[in-house]
């Protein structure tokens, strides 16, 4: 008699399971959706920050304008990061234009560099070290 | 039927005659049929629902298991695809703003931020629906590559950079500037794409090579000789100039 209300129990457990995993699936579209889309690429914040610790600024630097993009949250550490990244881009311009003064990128170049060294907030230590990265590589391979 | 006694007329159902009062002989044998055909009946009739009822809840709970599955099912597609669903409905969704979308572009064009017009052309993706955006394809293009040669210088110029592999790095660089040269000198000649290669936008275009240029020469040991017929050089040519004038800067620094 008890295994045969058992027996009887199972169709209801079967429907019990699916159902749950129904609903499982249902939320977790319901949640990709709202979210819309990300490239695959998307990390958080924390991540480059770690990467700044270990001083990945090149990698930091060449990565952040997408998820800058993506990620328009408006928080202080991406917007500090963002201005490494134009630090580091303005700086590989400075030096590669530094033999055309009035040229206007090397201009912009230069105000690029001004601008973004004062945003940097907590990561402004990095500026130095972009500074002598860079230019330690366009000595030498002028000088070559 | 009728009395045997006084031939009247009477039904089977009555226990007496309804005309000489005596007692129907057929009475009882008739009552005991009645009373099992009435038992079988309902004998008949409970096994007959509870039959159908079986066969009900076995069938909805058929039915149920089926749809639930094939619920599961279409949601796993669903999820399976997510990502595809997702960037169209974005994708449609800056179709329709795909004028401000261009003005932004625009800006960073007039502005020499290529890099940053690339990145903003990534994060919005119109890439596959680029109807609206057409024109400024060629320069994404081009802005795509030259962002790859500033990362690449970027990696460089890092001091965490692995010479390892300089064969792999050069060809990476050549790989940038032939798509550029591609772009640049041979996409322009198709009628077809003549939208993208609008005068500003051919300035930008020669504005990207001649950063990259700058970018190669002080950064990768170029020379302005070598600049000079980069172009026009075999794919494995040019590459073994990048390589070889890497070696060079990074021989100098041992």
């Amino acid at each position: 008699m008890k295994n045969k209300n058992l027996v009887s129990k199972i169709p209801a457990v079967i429907i019990g399971i699916m159902s749950a995993v129904l609903l499982m699936l249902v939320i977790v579209i319901v949640v990709e959706l709202a979210s819309g889309y990300k490239q695959k690429t998307y990390c958080s914040v924390a991540d480059f920050v770690s990467r700044m610790a270990h001083g990945k600024y090149a990698n930091v630097a060449s990565d952040i304008n997408r998820h800058y993009f993506l990620d328009l949250d408006g928080s202080e550490e991406m917007n500090n990061m963002k201005a490494v990244s134009d630090y580091y881009n303005s700086t590989l311009l400075y030096y590669a234009y530094e033999n055309e003064p009035e040229s206007k990128i090397y201009k912009d170049a230069v105000e690029l560099r001004e601008e973004s060294s004062k945003n940097m907030g907590q990561f402004d230590y990095v500026a130095s070290k972009i500074d002598e990265e860079v230019k330690e590589r366009y000595l030498k391979s002028v000088g070559n | 039927m009728n009395c045997k006694f006084c031939a009247g007329e009477m039904a089977i159902e009555d226990e007496k005659c309804p005309h000489c009062g005596q007692e129907n002989p057929y009475y009882e044998a008739h009552r005991i049929d009645m009373e099992n055909f009435e038992r079988k009946f309902k004998n008949t009739e409970a096994m007959v629902v509870e039959k159908t009822n079986k066969y009900t809840r076995k069938t909805l709970i058929i039915t149920t298991i089926s749809v639930l599955f094939a619920l599961i099912l279409l949601c796993i597609f669903v999820l399976n695809d997510i990502d595809e669903i997702t960037y169209t409905m974005a994708r449609n969704s800056n179709l329709k703003n795909a004028d401000e979308i261009a003005k932004v572009l625009s800006t960073y064009e007039e502005s020499g931020e290529y890099i940053l017009f690339a990145d903003y052309y990534d994060a919005k993706p119109v890439k596959y629906g680029r109807n609206a955006l057409e024109e400024y394809y060629s320069v994404y293009d081009m802005c795509s590559r030259y962002r790859n040669i500033v990362e690449k210088v970027m990696d460089l110029t890092s001091v965490k950079f692995s010479e390892s592999n300089l064969s792999t790095y050069a060809s990476g660089i050549n790989s940038a500037l032939e798509g550029m040269y591609s772009v640049r000198y041979k996409e322009i000649e198709n009628e077809v794409l003549s939208k993208r290669f609008t005068d500003e936008h051919v300035a930008t275009m020669d504005d990207i090579l001649d950063r990259t240029y700058h970018l190669l020469i002080a950064y990768c040991g170029l020379k302005e000789s070598d600049i000079e017929g980069l172009k026009d050089l075999t794919s494995s040519k040019r590459t073994s100039i990048i390589e070889d004038r890497l070696v060079e800067v990074l021989g100098n620094e041992e």
